[in-house]
């Protein structure tokens, strides 16, 4: 992959592996310290402030690697909760800037047109709606859902990458709403994916769509994501 | 209040047509309801789109009579010199259900007959395709919008 | 020959809830199927489940930028069956409301637009223009897009008393700002670019195809329902249909811009007109039988409401005509032989709405 400006020179994902391999010697032969794994993300953000690249995937997926080893060696379930400070960081950063796919299902979708206006103006709370799903972590099902077209919500779900989260908004996500019996609609999109933030209304208005992204957020900052 | 207009087309039609006609009235202003048999309907449909610019099919409705065990098939064309609206009615028997399309005359029958096959399942001879359009690709539920497809309670 | 096959939505910015599988060699498209049906709910079996009045937020779900004009369609048919006409007042607050709502669903069309053309601020004014308007609508209904407001008979609540003030005041702002949409988008030489000479659909194929609306004025046909049987206070206001012979997406989106100016002018009118008196009048304890065909213009175009009953609490049919459907059968044709770069600009200034063709 190709980092910030420099179009010229691509870097491979295995260079973050071969970064943190002599940095993971600590963590093979004895249990290890919350010192030695602080010793070695120090070590870690010392060689890229030598080399003068900035924070981007590669190093974030390196620091997530040594916290993932650093875990299982431990014998520790979920590996946010063994450093609460760089867990509480990523959860920070990952709730100021949900991404959600741009996915229209029913009639709801003008009024996350509505949001990205000048007047509810969502991108303050960093919400960024984008067209390429492979950099999204937020699925907003906006309306109906029929049988159709939930094969199609479901393929764009398993192509996201972790973590990401489910919005159902309006009644017809939730439970079909005003469509309740009919043959061609799924009552609730709950049925097909987990969900994480339901927002009502018919169609839901702009402000309580906010307050389910506000909710989200709430809820990423609390506990770990699936 | 008289409909001249509407009264000369519904003459005409009459004339040209005698005893193809089952039924031929004014409805209201800018409308009129002309019933024939199914044979007929290409030739009534072709006169009326040379003789009165009746250039566009604007709706195909199929209603599911229940107890006459028939469909109804209304077509709807527009004339725009004339400013009328005309509904062409014909029906055929719900156990064959076969129509005869009028997508060779209109381009604009086209994708109303096939939704009306798709939901239907009414044949037209003579479409050039009456692929799925609605409902699911793989849909095999029959087809809904009949009045024995139950609604979920 | 050997094409490639592109799947061009659902997932998608421009297309929104529909498909097409494009057949590309090169540059050039071969082939265009639409795919439709994302979002069929059914709901023309859905209202024989329902009474008439329970009808009115379904249909109004089919086209939720456009939605008095929808509903107009439908509450019409069931008074035409009745026999019944709405009083004076009722009908012009029909016409002020349904005016509104196509400067609503115009500015949505222009906010597409730009995600279509790439042109971020085409995107960001309309939007923020449009809620001006749908303040408006929430001053009188107390919704943002579907209003449930027009009922067989009349209309449900009368118009608040700062309502006219506010929407002269917001025209007035509105009048300026059409002509600087006008001047940075539709006289600018990049706008003119991507869409003068594209997609062209002759007077000829427009009516073959049966197009509804602004796309069928474009090729020159003077087909509008407003001016061809007046409903509601049509008869009493005067405005000019526009029209424009050359058939290209430019002549689609100047109609577009050019009606706003004349939805601007009715809605003035009708509120100068306005009469005091009942927005209502008692239905008759009837149940209705019979069937009725109404023809309404909505901002998409031509939408037909054809509607039997038969003596039931439940209508026998339900069946809408709408323009989308219309038009997408014939972007089928329109698509064959472009640019693939031009395919976003020709598909949306046809103003699909695919709720609206699915139903």
């Amino acid at each position: 992959m190709r980092r910030n400006a420099n179009r010229r020179r691509a870097y491979t994902v295995s260079h973050s592996i071969f970064q943190v391999r002599d940095l993971l010697r600590c963590f093979r032969h004895s249990s290890c310290s919350y010192i030695d794994f602080y010793g070695c993300v120090l070590k870690l953000c010392n060689s890229i402030h030598r080399h003068r690249i900035c924070f981007c995937s590669d190093h974030r997926f390196s620091v997530s690697l040594l916290l993932e080893v650093f875990s299982r060696r431990n014998g520790l379930t979920s590996r946010l909760t063994c450093l609460p400070l760089v867990g509480k960081m990523f959860d920070w950063g990952r709730a100021s800037s949900l991404w959600p796919v741009h996915i229209a299902t029913g009639c709801c979708s003008p009024e996350e047109m509505a949001l990205v206006s000048p007047r509810y103006d969502v991108e303050r709370f960093g919400v960024l709606p984008l067209p390429a799903l492979r950099q999204c972590d937020l699925l907003i099902v906006l309306g109906l859902v029929t049988h159709k077209m939930a094969k199609r919500v479901k393929l764009i779900y398993e192509q996201m990458p972790d973590p990401k989260y489910v919005m159902a908004v309006g009644a017809c996500a939730i439970s079909g709403g005003l469509f309740w019996d009919s043959y061609n609609v799924i009552k609730g999109i709950d049925r097909i994916l987990p969900v994480d933030v339901y927002v009502p209304g018919c169609p839901a208005r702009p402000e309580a769509f906010i307050q389910g992204i506000r909710l989200l957020q709430e809820k990423i900052k609390r506990g770990p994501s699936k | 209040m008289s409909f001249e207009a509407e009264a000369m087309i519904i003459k005409e039609i009459e004339a040209r047509f005698h005893g193809a006609v089952i039924e031929a009235k004014v409805q209201r202003k800018r409308r009129i309801a002309i019933e024939a048999g199914k044979e007929w309907m290409r030739d009534i449909a072709k006169y009326l789109k040379e003789r009165f610019d009746f250039a566009i099919v604007v709706s195909v409705s199929a209603i599911d009579l229940v107890q006459e065990r028939q469909f109804a098939i209304v077509y709807h064309l527009w004339s725009p010199s004339h400013r009328n609206l005309t509904a062409l009615r014909t029906k055929v028997p719900k156990d064959s259900a076969r129509a005869i399309s009028l997508t060779p005359l209109f381009e604009s029958a086209n994708w109303h007959e096939r939704e009306a096959h798709e939901l239907y399942g009414i044949e037209f001879d003579g479409h050039p395709d009456l692929g799925r359009l609605l409902l699911p690709e793989d849909w095999n539920g029959g087809f809904p919008f009949r009045k024995d497809f139950k609604l979920a309670e | 020959m050997s094409t490639i096959r592109l799947n061009w939505g659902p997932q998608h910015p421009i297309t929104g809830h529909l498909r097409f599988i494009l057949d590309i060699d090169g540059d050039i498209v071969v082939r265009a199927t639409p795919d439709i049906g994302y979002t069929h709910r059914g709901i023309e079996k859905l209202a024989e489940n329902r009474n008439y009045v329970q009808i009115i937020p379904l249909v109004e779900r089919i086209c939720n930028v456009d939605s008095f004009n929808v509903s107009l369609g439908y509450v019409s048919a069931v008074e035409d069956i009745l026999g019944i006409e709405p009083p004076i007042r009722a009908r012009f607050i029909r016409v002020i409301m349904a005016e509104l709502n196509r400067i609503m669903s115009h500015l949505y069309w222009l906010a597409i637009f730009g995600v279509a053309a790439g042109l971020f601020t085409l995107i960001m004014w309309p939007i923020a223009d449009r809620e001006l308007f749908i303040d408006l609508a929430e001053m009188v209904t107390g919704s943002r897009v579907t209003y449930t407001y027009f009922t067989p008979g009349g209309v449900y609540t009368d118009l608040p008393e700062e309502f006219s003030e506010r929407t002269l005041k917001t025209l007035d702002y509105f009048e300026k700002r059409l002509k600087d949409y006008e001047t940075i988008f539709l006289h600018n030489k990049l706008y003119q670019m991507r869409t003068v000479d594209v997609g062209i659909l002759s007077f000829n194929d427009a009516l073959k195809f049966g197009v509804a609306g602004p796309s069928l004025r474009g090729s020159g046909a003077k087909i509008d329902v407003r001016q061809d049987e007046p409903y509601a206070a049509y008869d009493a206001v005067e405005f000019e249909v526009p029209v424009e012979a050359s058939g290209d997406s430019y002549a689609r989106a100047k109609i577009r811009f050019s009606e706003m100016k004349q939805s601007v002018s009715i809605v003035r009118q009708a509120l100068k007109q306005l009469p005091s008196g009942p927005i209502r009048v008692k239905m008759p304890s009837v149940v209705l039988e019979g069937e009725a065909y109404t023809r309404v213009e909505s901002g998409r175009g031509e939408l037909g409401c054809y509607l039997v009953s038969n003596g039931r609490t439940q209508p026998e049919r339900l069946k809408l005509s709408t323009p989308s459907f219309r038009n997408v059968s014939a972007l089928a044709y329109m698509l064959r032989g472009v640019k693939v770069a031009d395919v976003p600009i020709i598909y949306h200034s046809m103003d699909i709405w695919p709720l609206d063709a699915d139903r």
